[in-house]
């Protein structure tokens, strides 16, 4: 592993005052028996303070194993990982573990799609609830630690919560196993929700709750949100900036209203317009031809270009890089402007 | 092939005909000494009549019964009572081997391509299946070209008949699927989420696909999915299932654009949407759908509904017109405040 990081002050001033994470070129190899797998290929993307931030993409993307690294979720071997991730002065990805502790699960917390499993079924949801502060905050009695679970419990709705906490999670429906691991996310109090898929396995009516929850939460206490989601409608709605991932690679970026008002690349043109819409109800859809590709087989020059209708010579050389075409708009197309301007 | 289909059939005829259908599971107690069995209620007299030609929707959230549903229909599962009749005939009077004749045209699209296919058998083998089982359908000497006929039509190469289900990408894979039903010429087809499991860049295509193998097999689809947008996109007809019941069944246009059920209400306003137009005022439903095991007295939707009062607990609602142009079963049934 690396040495020990110590941040300089010139290291930390780097991070400007505003953004609390910035990962930068972040790449993600993974080694496996077949040969390397690039996951995540180059990213860079910064979150801000009470930033509401979607990362939007298809299975296969890279986007949770963005995500993965930034909380340090992925072995290594198999997963190689380049490039830095900062959060306040320290860099995730070098830094070493009695460091990083402080920093994941407290600091920047999650939640995923998987709720139910995520719980240990043989502990009750209150004795897990109140580890978290015995594991992060030394020193927490056994009674404040129940106390405050049942605090937790209590603002993520769950009714009777001071009952519940001797409950089991087979007890729990989805939904509110969700809220559950809702609680433990912020129960220490994060800067930095991410949310990985938080209602793909759920109803559309308990969608509904958790991301009402989540919003309200979020105006509480000031955290910023990082929403992993193959959604385009909950990303219309729960988030102001994101960034569209294809391919391992951003494609595009810029505040959600205006992307979805105007896409500058092709593929999120097009999954734009594969959404059936009351309004072209007796047409076909518009759909995108072809699949995404495995990662073990990523097309060369621009990773779309077999899907894309836009596709000329250059684009199955060179591979575009993410560029502005407007303030705050960013696109990786040859063609960005064109498809910006429709 | 799809020409007899199409030519034959004026659309809108009746086709097929479900009349109060139920299907109860008996589930044991929890204690493993004498405990009782409890009842699940997952079909619960459900009545509708498919026209040729036509798409039912069938919308609701998990544990609705919608998916139970598909498989009483199709005889996978055993009905415990009710009928549904095929051109004046109940096929749950039929016996095996009855049954197994008319199952040709009867035919069902699931929502797991991965787990729908056997993994070892080639592509060819999977779609030419039926023929082996309905001998005297297709001639033999015949298989190779049809298969690759079939093959073609949903989008798929000649050549990959001669590979395996492994080889091929989710939403080819719900194109093999969509091939094998159609090798029987089947004229109702049942399909149970068959887009779900698939990208969104995905969806479209395979969406298309079914619209236009409808028209030219002259197919009518019973289409059970939970994506809204999706149904609303591909059905003549909707209805919306809570708790195995209908609650509200009629016109696409009537029941999205102005439901008169509360759930039903309350559902499409939860649907997150990319147009801002149309986003409605969301109606967040309180808790969470009731175990069928123990349905709430009078109308199941009552513990969830803001409209509901003592009426509700003690008076099971009908479907039936309610002042709308779409059966609703609701004693309150209303369109949304604008």
């Amino acid at each position: 592993m690396a040495d020990l990081t110590t941040v300089s002050e010139g290291e930390a001033r780097l991070v400007s005052a505003r953004d609390l994470l910035r990962v930068s070129n972040l790449r993600v190899r993974f080694q496996t028996p077949h040969g390397d797998v690039d996951a995540v290929r180059g990213i860079s993307f910064a979150v801000g303070r009470e930033e509401t931030v979607g990362i939007l993409g298809e299975s296969g993307s890279g986007k949770s194993v963005s995500v993965g690294a930034v909380m340090g979720l992925l072995d290594s071997p198999p997963a190689k990982i380049k490039g830095e991730i900062r959060y306040g002065g320290l860099d995730l990805v070098q830094a070493p573990i009695r460091e990083t502790r402080r920093i994941h699960g407290d600091r920047i917390a999650m939640i995923n799609q998987d709720a139910v499993t995520s719980l240990n079924p043989g502990l009750t949801v209150g004795y897990q609830v109140a580890e978290l502060f015995r594991v992060h905050r030394p020193g927490t009695s056994r009674g404040d630690a129940r106390r405050k679970a049942a605090e937790l419990l209590d603002r993520v709705k769950i009714p009777s919560a001071r009952d519940r906490l001797n409950s089991y999670p087979h007890e729990f429906s989805g939904g509110m196993s969700q809220r559950v691991m809702i609680a433990m996310a912020i129960a220490l109090e994060p800067e930095i929700l991410i949310a990985d898929e938080p209602t793909t396995a759920l109803d559309v009516t308990v969608q509904a709750q958790i991301m009402q929850l989540l919003a309200e939460l979020r105006e509480q206490t000031g955290m910023a949100l990082i929403l992993i989601t193959h959604d385009l409608g909950v990303v219309a709605e729960s988030v102001e900036k994101v960034l569209v991932m294809y391919a391992g690679q951003i494609v595009e970026r810029g505040p959600t209203a205006e992307i979805i008002d105007r896409p500058a690349h092709p593929y999120t043109a097009g999954l734009l317009a594969s959404v059936p819409r009351t309004e072209h109800k007796d047409r076909k859809l518009e759909a995108i031809k072809g699949a995404p590709p495995v990662m073990s087989a990523i097309p060369p020059g621009c990773a779309f270009h077999p899907r894309c209708g836009w596709c000329r010579a250059a684009c199955r050389k060179d591979a575009p890089e993410l560029t502005a075409i407007e303030k705050f708009r960013d696109s990786a197309c040859h063609f960005a402007t064109e498809v910006y301007r429709g | 092939m799809a020409k007899a289909a199409s030519e034959s059939a004026a659309v809108g005829e009746p086709l097929f005909k479900v009349e109060n259908l139920v299907k109860h599971f008996e589930v044991r107690d929890g204690s493993l000494l004498g405990g009782g069995s409890k009842v699940i209620r997952a079909v619960d007299d459900v009545s509708f009549t498919l026209h040729r030609g036509e798409t039912l929707g069938i919308v609701g959230e998990s544990g609705c019964g919608k998916s139970t549903l598909a498989r009483v229909l199709l005889r996978l599962v055993e009905p415990t009572s009710g009928k549904a009749h095929l051109e004046g005939e109940n096929i749950f009077d039929l016996n095996k081997h009855e049954m197994r004749l008319r199952r040709r045209r009867l035919q069902i699209i699931f929502q797991d391509p991965f787990a729908s296919l056997n993994p070892r058998m080639t592509v060819a083998e999977i779609v030419r299946e039926p023929w082996a089982i309905f001998p005297g359908e297709v001639p033999r000497r015949e298989w190779h070209d049809r298969v690759v006929e079939l093959l073609k039509r949903v989008g798929l190469n000649a050549d990959d008949a001669h590979r395996h289900p492994h080889q091929f990408s989710g939403g080819q894979r719900q194109r093999i699927g969509i091939a094998r039903s159609l090798a029987l010429n089947p004229e109702i087809v049942i399909c149970d989420e068959p887009v779900s499991a698939l990208d969104v860049s995905i969806q479209a295509q395979v969406i298309n696909l079914l619209e236009e193998i409808q028209d030219e097999f002259g197919l009518s689809y019973i289409f059970i999915a939970h994506d809204l947008s999706i149904v609303r996109h591909i059905s003549d007809r909707v209805a919306v299932m809570y708790l195995g019941k209908f609650i509200e069944l009629g016109n696409w246009r009537d029941i999205y654009e102005s439901p008169t059920h509360p759930y039903t209400q309350a559902l499409l306003s939860a649907a997150p949407s990319i147009d801002a137009a149309e986003r409605r005022q969301r109606i967040i439903l309180e808790g969470e759908v009731p175990s069928p095991l123990s349905p709430p007295t009078g109308c199941r939707f009552r513990t969830r509904c803001h409209r509901a009062e003592d009426r509700c607990a003690s008076e099971e609602p009908e479907l039936s017109l309610r002042g709308g142009r779409q059966l609703c079963a609701c004693h309150f049934a209303a369109p949304m405040p604008a």
